[in-house]
Protein backbone atom coordinates (compact mmCIF):
# COMPACT_ATOMS: atom_id res chain seq x y z
CA UNK A 1 0.00 0.00 0.00
CA UNK A 2 1.35 3.66 -0.86
CA UNK A 3 2.15 5.57 2.51
CA UNK A 4 0.85 8.37 0.87
CA UNK A 5 -2.32 7.10 0.81
CA UNK A 6 -2.56 5.79 4.07
CA UNK A 7 -0.88 9.38 5.72
CA UNK A 8 -3.30 11.36 3.70
CA UNK A 9 -6.62 9.50 5.09
CA UNK A 10 -5.01 10.02 8.89
CA UNK A 11 -4.30 13.91 7.92
CA UNK A 12 -8.44 14.46 6.80
CA UNK A 13 -9.82 12.51 9.60
CA UNK A 14 -6.81 14.57 12.21
CA UNK A 15 -5.31 11.28 13.48
CA UNK A 16 -1.94 10.03 13.30
CA UNK A 17 -1.04 7.60 10.64
CA UNK A 18 0.12 4.20 12.83
CA UNK A 19 -3.67 4.94 14.47
CA UNK A 20 -4.83 3.46 11.40
CA UNK A 21 -4.49 0.14 9.29
CA UNK A 22 -6.01 -1.88 6.89
CA UNK A 23 -8.86 -2.69 8.46
CA UNK A 24 -9.66 0.24 10.20
CA UNK A 25 -13.62 0.33 9.90
CA UNK A 26 -14.35 4.27 8.46
CA UNK A 27 -17.30 4.73 10.97
CA UNK A 28 -14.60 4.63 13.66
CA UNK A 29 -12.69 7.18 12.09
CA UNK A 30 -14.49 10.43 13.87
CA UNK A 31 -13.75 12.87 11.37
CA UNK A 32 -14.96 10.72 8.09
CA UNK A 33 -17.54 13.06 7.36
CA UNK A 34 -19.06 14.13 3.95
CA UNK A 35 -16.44 17.04 4.00
CA UNK A 36 -13.45 14.37 4.43
CA UNK A 37 -15.00 12.20 1.38
CA UNK A 38 -14.70 15.50 -0.57
CA UNK A 39 -11.13 15.53 0.44
CA UNK A 40 -10.16 12.55 0.00
CA UNK A 41 -11.84 12.76 -3.89
CA UNK A 42 -9.89 15.78 -4.60
CA UNK A 43 -7.15 13.75 -3.14
CA UNK A 44 -7.10 10.72 -5.48
CA UNK A 45 -7.80 12.75 -8.22
CA UNK A 46 -4.61 15.04 -7.66
CA UNK A 47 -2.35 12.14 -6.80
CA UNK A 48 -3.54 9.31 -8.98
CA UNK A 49 -5.30 11.02 -11.41
CA UNK A 50 -8.31 8.98 -10.60
CA UNK A 51 -12.44 9.93 -10.13
CA UNK A 52 -14.13 7.53 -7.78
CA UNK A 53 -17.59 6.78 -8.11
CA UNK A 54 -19.62 8.42 -5.71
CA UNK A 55 -20.98 4.75 -4.88
CA UNK A 56 -18.17 3.27 -4.65
CA UNK A 57 -17.33 5.77 -1.56
CA UNK A 58 -20.75 5.10 -0.33
CA UNK A 59 -20.24 1.44 0.17
CA UNK A 60 -16.76 1.11 1.36
CA UNK A 61 -16.76 0.11 5.25
CA UNK A 62 -12.43 0.25 5.58
CA UNK A 63 -9.64 1.76 4.47
CA UNK A 64 -8.57 -1.18 3.03
CA UNK A 65 -12.18 -0.73 0.45
CA UNK A 66 -11.13 2.67 -0.18
CA UNK A 67 -7.35 1.59 -1.44
CA UNK A 68 -9.02 -1.38 -3.19
CA UNK A 69 -11.27 0.82 -5.18
CA UNK A 70 -8.09 3.31 -5.98
CA UNK A 71 -6.16 0.15 -6.82
CA UNK A 72 -8.96 -1.26 -9.62
CA UNK A 73 -9.06 2.27 -11.08
CA UNK A 74 -5.82 2.23 -11.33
CA UNK A 75 -5.90 -1.13 -13.19
CA UNK A 76 -8.43 0.05 -15.82
CA UNK A 77 -6.48 3.07 -16.19
CA UNK A 78 -3.14 0.90 -17.50
CA UNK A 79 -5.72 -1.67 -19.64
CA UNK A 80 -7.24 2.23 -21.32
CA UNK A 81 -10.24 1.91 -19.18
CA UNK A 82 -10.06 4.95 -17.28
CA UNK A 83 -13.59 6.41 -18.30
CA UNK A 84 -15.45 3.85 -17.18
CA UNK B 1 -21.84 25.05 -28.45
CA UNK B 2 -18.48 27.40 -29.52
CA UNK B 3 -18.25 30.30 -31.26
CA UNK B 4 -16.45 33.33 -31.92
CA UNK B 5 -18.37 36.84 -31.62
CA UNK B 6 -16.58 40.08 -33.30
CA UNK B 7 -17.38 43.70 -32.86
CA UNK B 8 -17.80 43.95 -29.64
CA UNK B 9 -16.08 45.44 -26.03
CA UNK B 10 -16.79 45.05 -22.43
CA UNK B 11 -17.01 48.76 -21.46
CA UNK B 12 -17.21 48.67 -17.59
CA UNK B 13 -18.09 46.26 -14.36
CA UNK B 14 -19.79 46.86 -11.05
CA UNK B 15 -20.56 44.88 -8.31
CA UNK B 16 -22.88 45.60 -5.40
CA UNK B 17 -23.19 44.10 -2.49
CA UNK B 18 -25.32 44.22 0.76
CA UNK B 19 -24.72 45.94 3.96
CA UNK B 20 -25.50 43.32 5.96
CA UNK B 21 -22.64 40.50 7.50
CA UNK B 22 -22.83 37.14 8.25
CA UNK B 23 -20.07 35.59 9.76
CA UNK B 24 -19.65 32.08 9.37
CA UNK B 25 -18.76 31.52 12.56
CA UNK B 26 -22.15 32.48 13.78
CA UNK B 27 -23.30 28.93 12.95
CA UNK B 28 -21.22 27.54 15.85
CA UNK B 29 -24.10 27.21 18.49
CA UNK B 30 -25.74 24.95 16.10
CA UNK B 31 -22.74 23.16 15.18
CA UNK B 32 -19.83 21.95 16.86
CA UNK B 33 -17.11 25.32 16.93
CA UNK B 34 -14.71 22.59 15.47
CA UNK B 35 -16.66 21.75 12.54
CA UNK B 36 -17.45 25.10 11.66
CA UNK B 37 -13.64 26.31 11.77
CA UNK B 38 -12.80 22.76 9.81
CA UNK B 39 -15.01 24.05 7.34
CA UNK B 40 -13.87 27.73 7.36
CA UNK B 41 -10.63 26.59 6.56
CA UNK B 42 -10.90 24.54 3.41
CA UNK B 43 -13.35 27.66 1.84
CA UNK B 44 -11.45 30.39 3.22
CA UNK B 45 -14.57 32.28 3.75
CA UNK B 46 -14.69 33.61 6.76
CA UNK B 47 -18.12 36.15 6.16
CA UNK B 48 -20.83 36.54 3.56
CA UNK B 49 -22.92 39.58 2.99
CA UNK B 50 -26.71 38.64 2.81
CA UNK B 51 -29.84 40.73 1.78
CA UNK B 52 -32.04 41.85 4.80
CA UNK B 53 -35.71 41.17 3.70
CA UNK B 54 -36.37 44.19 1.79
CA UNK B 55 -33.37 43.85 -0.62
CA UNK B 56 -34.05 41.72 -3.92
CA UNK B 57 -31.54 40.70 -6.15
CA UNK B 58 -32.40 43.51 -8.87
CA UNK B 59 -32.49 45.87 -5.98
CA UNK B 60 -28.77 44.97 -5.97
CA UNK B 61 -28.00 45.00 -10.17
CA UNK B 62 -29.92 48.18 -9.73
CA UNK B 63 -27.54 50.16 -7.61
CA UNK B 64 -24.90 48.25 -9.84
CA UNK B 65 -26.00 49.74 -12.87
CA UNK B 66 -26.72 53.90 -11.14
CA UNK B 67 -22.88 53.42 -10.29
CA UNK B 68 -21.97 52.12 -13.92
CA UNK B 69 -24.09 55.21 -15.28
CA UNK B 70 -22.55 57.29 -12.76
CA UNK B 71 -19.32 56.70 -13.49
CA UNK B 72 -18.94 56.26 -17.20
CA UNK B 73 -21.42 58.98 -17.70
CA UNK B 74 -23.83 56.78 -19.89
CA UNK B 75 -27.51 56.88 -19.14
CA UNK B 76 -29.59 54.30 -19.15
CA UNK B 77 -31.27 56.19 -22.21
CA UNK B 78 -28.50 55.04 -24.23
CA UNK B 79 -28.78 51.30 -23.91
CA UNK B 80 -31.50 49.24 -26.56
CA UNK B 81 -30.37 46.04 -24.88
CA UNK B 82 -30.93 44.68 -21.03
CA UNK B 83 -30.25 40.67 -19.91
CA UNK B 84 -31.23 39.89 -16.41
CA UNK B 85 -29.50 36.60 -15.05
CA UNK B 86 -30.77 35.17 -11.83
CA UNK B 87 -32.36 32.13 -9.74
CA UNK B 88 -33.56 34.83 -7.57
CA UNK B 89 -35.98 37.09 -9.77
CA UNK B 90 -38.81 39.38 -7.82
CA UNK B 91 -41.47 37.58 -8.78
CA UNK B 92 -42.65 34.15 -10.62
CA UNK B 93 -43.96 36.84 -13.38
CA UNK B 94 -43.40 39.44 -15.13
CA UNK B 95 -39.83 39.01 -15.98
CA UNK B 96 -37.77 41.03 -13.86
CA UNK B 97 -36.24 42.46 -16.70
CA UNK B 98 -39.34 44.35 -18.11
CA UNK B 99 -39.14 46.00 -13.89
CA UNK B 100 -35.21 47.30 -14.80
CA UNK B 101 -35.97 48.33 -17.82
CA UNK B 102 -38.41 51.10 -16.44
CA UNK B 103 -36.72 51.74 -13.24
CA UNK B 104 -33.50 52.88 -14.98
CA UNK B 105 -34.62 54.58 -17.71
CA UNK B 106 -34.16 51.91 -20.19
CA UNK B 107 -36.47 52.89 -23.47
CA UNK B 108 -39.46 50.59 -24.16
CA UNK B 109 -37.55 49.89 -27.61
CA UNK B 110 -34.83 47.78 -26.09
CA UNK B 111 -34.78 44.02 -25.15
CA UNK B 112 -34.93 42.80 -22.84
CA UNK B 113 -34.98 39.21 -21.26
CA UNK B 114 -34.56 37.15 -18.40
CA UNK B 115 -32.44 33.95 -17.93
CA UNK B 116 -32.32 31.22 -15.35
CA UNK B 117 -28.70 30.41 -14.29
CA UNK B 118 -26.24 30.43 -11.75
CA UNK B 119 -22.44 29.99 -11.48
CA UNK B 120 -22.36 30.10 -15.01
CA UNK B 121 -24.84 32.84 -15.17
CA UNK B 122 -22.59 35.69 -16.12
CA UNK B 123 -21.18 33.83 -19.00
CA UNK B 124 -24.92 33.13 -20.39
CA UNK B 125 -25.19 36.77 -19.90
CA UNK B 126 -22.12 38.06 -21.54
CA UNK B 127 -22.88 35.22 -24.90
CA UNK B 128 -26.29 37.08 -25.36
CA UNK B 129 -25.16 40.72 -24.92
CA UNK B 130 -22.04 39.92 -27.38
CA UNK B 131 -24.66 38.52 -29.64
CA UNK B 132 -26.91 41.23 -29.52
CA UNK B 133 -24.38 43.87 -30.33
CA UNK B 134 -22.51 41.33 -32.34
CA UNK B 135 -25.10 40.65 -35.00
CA UNK B 136 -26.04 44.15 -35.21
CA UNK B 137 -29.36 44.03 -33.19
CA UNK B 138 -27.91 46.18 -30.37
CA UNK B 139 -25.69 49.22 -29.99
CA UNK B 140 -24.92 49.22 -26.30
CA UNK B 141 -26.31 46.18 -23.65
CA UNK B 142 -27.10 46.17 -20.25
CA UNK B 143 -25.97 42.75 -18.26
CA UNK B 144 -27.17 42.23 -15.03
CA UNK B 145 -26.37 39.18 -13.14
CA UNK B 146 -26.75 38.23 -9.36
CA UNK B 147 -28.19 35.45 -6.61
CA UNK B 148 -29.94 36.53 -3.42
CA UNK B 149 -29.39 32.66 -2.04
CA UNK B 150 -29.16 33.48 1.33
CA UNK B 151 -32.92 33.86 0.61
CA UNK B 152 -33.04 30.22 -0.08
CA UNK B 153 -30.80 28.34 2.56
CA UNK B 154 -32.28 27.07 5.42
CA UNK B 155 -31.22 28.69 8.15
CA UNK B 156 -30.10 25.75 9.88
CA UNK B 157 -28.14 24.02 6.87
CA UNK B 158 -24.30 24.64 6.91
CA UNK B 159 -23.38 23.07 3.83
CA UNK B 160 -24.74 26.24 2.12
CA UNK B 161 -25.01 28.87 4.28
CA UNK B 162 -21.46 28.38 5.36
CA UNK B 163 -21.02 29.43 1.80
CA UNK B 164 -23.52 31.23 -0.24
CA UNK B 165 -22.92 35.29 -0.03
CA UNK B 166 -25.60 37.65 -2.08
CA UNK B 167 -24.36 40.32 -4.68
CA UNK B 168 -25.51 41.92 -7.69
CA UNK B 169 -23.68 43.10 -10.95
CA UNK B 170 -23.83 45.23 -14.13
CA UNK B 171 -21.78 45.05 -17.62
CA UNK B 172 -22.07 47.29 -19.90
CA UNK B 173 -21.05 45.41 -23.57
CA UNK B 174 -20.95 47.59 -26.54
CA UNK B 175 -19.87 47.93 -30.61
CA UNK B 176 -15.97 47.84 -30.31
CA UNK B 177 -12.67 46.19 -31.88
CA UNK B 178 -12.59 43.14 -29.51
CA UNK B 179 -13.57 39.64 -29.93
CA UNK B 180 -15.07 37.40 -27.67
CA UNK B 181 -15.02 33.56 -28.00
CA UNK B 182 -17.15 30.97 -25.70
CA UNK B 183 -18.04 27.32 -25.40
CA UNK B 184 -20.41 25.80 -23.01
CA UNK B 185 -21.59 22.52 -22.17
CA UNK B 186 -23.61 20.88 -19.74
CA UNK B 187 -25.34 17.75 -18.37
CA UNK B 188 -29.27 17.98 -17.41
CA UNK B 189 -29.24 14.37 -16.20
CA UNK B 190 -27.81 15.81 -12.69
CA UNK B 191 -30.27 18.47 -12.02
CA UNK B 192 -31.31 17.19 -8.74
CA UNK B 193 -27.42 17.30 -7.16
CA UNK B 194 -28.05 21.40 -7.26
CA UNK B 195 -31.85 22.02 -6.86
CA UNK B 196 -34.73 24.12 -5.00
CA UNK B 197 -36.89 20.74 -5.70
CA UNK B 198 -40.13 22.81 -4.09
CA UNK B 199 -42.42 25.72 -5.04
CA UNK B 200 -42.13 25.81 -8.95
CA UNK B 201 -45.10 23.82 -11.13
CA UNK B 202 -43.72 20.55 -10.37
CA UNK B 203 -43.16 20.35 -6.62
CA UNK B 204 -45.57 23.07 -5.68
CA UNK B 205 -45.15 25.58 -2.91
CA UNK B 206 -47.35 24.26 0.00
CA UNK B 207 -47.24 24.58 4.18
CA UNK B 208 -45.94 20.56 4.07
CA UNK B 209 -43.08 21.69 1.36
CA UNK B 210 -41.76 24.73 2.96
CA UNK B 211 -41.43 23.11 6.51
CA UNK B 212 -37.90 22.13 7.58
CA UNK B 213 -37.05 18.64 8.33
CA UNK B 214 -33.59 16.89 9.29
CA UNK B 215 -31.84 15.98 6.03
CA UNK B 216 -28.60 14.11 5.87
CA UNK B 217 -25.19 15.50 8.10
CA UNK B 218 -27.67 17.09 10.84
CA UNK B 219 -28.87 20.00 7.92
CA UNK B 220 -32.02 20.99 8.15
CA UNK B 221 -33.88 22.52 4.85
CA UNK B 222 -37.39 22.50 3.30
CA UNK B 223 -38.38 21.57 -0.39
CA UNK B 224 -38.16 25.23 -0.70
CA UNK B 225 -34.42 25.58 0.29
CA UNK B 226 -31.78 25.51 -1.69
CA UNK B 227 -29.87 21.57 -1.76
CA UNK B 228 -26.74 20.71 -3.01
CA UNK B 229 -24.93 17.70 -2.55
CA UNK B 230 -21.68 18.83 -2.04
CA UNK B 231 -19.79 15.33 -3.10
CA UNK B 232 -21.23 15.38 -6.52
CA UNK B 233 -20.76 19.14 -6.84
CA UNK B 234 -17.28 18.13 -6.78
CA UNK B 235 -16.80 15.55 -8.72
CA UNK B 236 -18.56 18.16 -11.37
CA UNK B 237 -15.77 19.89 -10.77
CA UNK B 238 -12.80 17.50 -10.91
CA UNK B 239 -13.85 16.01 -13.49
CA UNK B 240 -16.28 17.56 -15.94
CA UNK B 241 -14.76 20.82 -15.49
CA UNK B 242 -11.40 19.85 -15.85
CA UNK B 243 -11.83 17.94 -19.19
CA UNK B 244 -14.13 20.84 -20.25
CA UNK B 245 -11.51 23.83 -19.58
CA UNK B 246 -8.52 21.63 -20.95
CA UNK B 247 -10.51 20.84 -24.08
CA UNK B 248 -11.35 24.55 -24.39
CA UNK B 249 -7.74 26.17 -23.73
CA UNK B 250 -6.78 23.02 -26.53
CA UNK B 251 -9.12 24.37 -29.40
CA UNK B 252 -8.51 27.84 -28.64
CA UNK B 253 -4.83 27.02 -29.36
CA UNK B 254 -3.59 29.61 -26.51
CA UNK B 255 -0.89 28.34 -24.57
CA UNK B 256 -2.10 28.43 -20.72
CA UNK B 257 0.62 31.26 -20.00
CA UNK B 258 -0.72 33.69 -22.79
CA UNK B 259 -3.64 33.97 -20.54
CA UNK B 260 -3.04 36.79 -17.99
CA UNK B 261 -6.11 36.39 -15.81
CA UNK B 262 -8.54 32.82 -15.92
CA UNK B 263 -11.28 33.87 -13.18
CA UNK B 264 -13.18 30.65 -12.04
CA UNK B 265 -16.60 30.76 -10.66
CA UNK B 266 -15.59 31.05 -7.04
CA UNK B 267 -17.04 28.51 -5.14
CA UNK B 268 -14.71 28.21 -2.35
CA UNK B 269 -11.00 28.35 -2.33
CA UNK B 270 -10.47 25.01 -2.42
CA UNK B 271 -12.32 24.08 -5.13
CA UNK B 272 -11.05 27.09 -7.47
CA UNK B 273 -6.87 25.95 -6.06
CA UNK B 274 -7.63 22.16 -6.89
CA UNK B 275 -8.98 23.74 -10.37
CA UNK B 276 -5.96 25.16 -10.93
CA UNK B 277 -3.66 22.97 -9.63
CA UNK B 278 -5.24 19.94 -12.19
CA UNK B 279 -5.40 22.16 -15.06
CA UNK B 280 -1.58 23.29 -14.54
CA UNK B 281 -2.28 27.21 -14.34
CA UNK B 282 0.12 29.33 -12.45
CA UNK B 283 -1.91 30.15 -9.50
CA UNK B 284 -0.56 34.06 -9.52
CA UNK B 285 -3.23 34.10 -12.37
CA UNK B 286 -6.23 32.79 -10.67
CA UNK B 287 -7.34 34.76 -8.16
CA UNK B 288 -9.59 33.38 -5.25
CA UNK B 289 -11.76 36.16 -4.08
CA UNK B 290 -13.94 34.24 -1.53
CA UNK B 291 -12.43 35.13 2.22
CA UNK B 292 -14.97 38.02 3.19
CA UNK B 293 -17.75 37.76 0.28
CA UNK B 294 -18.01 33.94 -0.14
CA UNK B 295 -19.72 32.44 -3.35
CA UNK B 296 -21.65 34.61 -4.61
CA UNK B 297 -23.25 32.48 -7.31
CA UNK B 298 -23.75 34.36 -10.92
CA UNK B 299 -22.36 37.22 -9.32
CA UNK B 300 -18.99 35.73 -8.35
CA UNK B 301 -17.35 36.11 -11.61
CA UNK B 302 -17.49 39.83 -11.98
CA UNK B 303 -17.11 40.34 -7.67
CA UNK B 304 -13.77 38.36 -8.35
CA UNK B 305 -13.40 40.63 -11.25
CA UNK B 306 -13.76 44.08 -9.71
CA UNK B 307 -11.99 42.78 -6.44
CA UNK B 308 -8.67 41.70 -8.21
CA UNK B 309 -8.93 44.62 -10.77
CA UNK B 310 -10.68 47.34 -9.32
CA UNK B 311 -9.54 50.91 -9.53
CA UNK B 312 -7.50 50.96 -5.99
CA UNK B 313 -6.46 47.35 -6.41
CA UNK B 314 -5.37 46.61 -10.29
CA UNK B 315 -2.18 49.50 -9.62
CA UNK B 316 -0.33 47.12 -7.48
CA UNK B 317 -0.30 44.36 -9.36
CA UNK B 318 -0.32 45.30 -13.65
CA UNK B 319 -1.77 42.61 -15.50
CA UNK B 320 -2.00 41.39 -19.04
CA UNK B 321 -5.63 41.44 -19.79
CA UNK B 322 -5.49 40.90 -23.35
CA UNK B 323 -6.18 37.39 -22.82
CA UNK B 324 -8.82 36.66 -20.09
CA UNK B 325 -10.54 33.75 -19.51
CA UNK B 326 -13.75 33.31 -17.63
CA UNK B 327 -15.02 30.07 -16.50
CA UNK B 328 -18.54 29.34 -14.72
CA UNK B 329 -19.74 25.64 -13.55
CA UNK B 330 -22.74 24.87 -11.29
CA UNK B 331 -26.37 24.84 -10.95
CA UNK B 332 -27.34 22.59 -14.38
CA UNK B 333 -25.27 21.38 -14.35
CA UNK B 334 -23.79 23.81 -16.75
CA UNK B 335 -20.02 25.01 -17.94
CA UNK B 336 -19.44 28.00 -19.60
CA UNK B 337 -15.90 29.96 -20.86
CA UNK B 338 -15.38 33.25 -22.46
CA UNK B 339 -11.93 33.99 -23.67
CA UNK B 340 -11.65 38.13 -24.50
CA UNK B 341 -9.45 41.57 -23.91
CA UNK B 342 -10.58 43.02 -21.01
CA UNK B 343 -7.69 45.61 -20.71
CA UNK B 344 -9.70 48.40 -21.73
CA UNK B 345 -12.37 47.84 -19.62
CA UNK B 346 -13.34 49.69 -16.22
CA UNK B 347 -13.27 48.04 -13.20
CA UNK B 348 -15.46 49.99 -10.25
CA UNK B 349 -15.17 49.33 -6.60
CA UNK B 350 -16.99 47.10 -4.94
CA UNK B 351 -19.99 48.74 -2.95
CA UNK B 352 -22.46 48.30 -0.42
CA UNK B 353 -26.25 49.15 0.17
CA UNK B 354 -27.83 50.32 1.41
Amino acid sequence: MDKAFIDKIAEICEVKSQSIELDTPLSTLQNWDSMATVAFVVFVKTQYDINLSGMALRKANTVRDLWTNVQEKMEGAETGERKA
Amino acid sequence: MKGRLEGISVRSVACVVPRKIFRIAELAPEFPIREIQKIIDNSGIEQVHIADERTTTSDLCERAALKLFRETGISGTEMDGLVFVSQTPDYILPATSHILQSKLGIPGEAFTVDINQGCCGYIYALFIAALLVSSGCCNRVLAMVGDTISKLTGPKDRSVRALMGDCGSATIIEKGDKSISFCFSGDGSRYRSLIVPAGGSRNPYSPESSSPSCGENGNWRSGTDLYMDGLEIMKFALNDVVEFVAATLEEQKIPREKIGLYVFHQANRFIVETLAKLLGLPLGNVPVEVTDVGNTSSASIPLALVRTLGKNRGKDHPRDLTNTMLIGFGVGLSCGTAITDLSETVFLEMEEYP
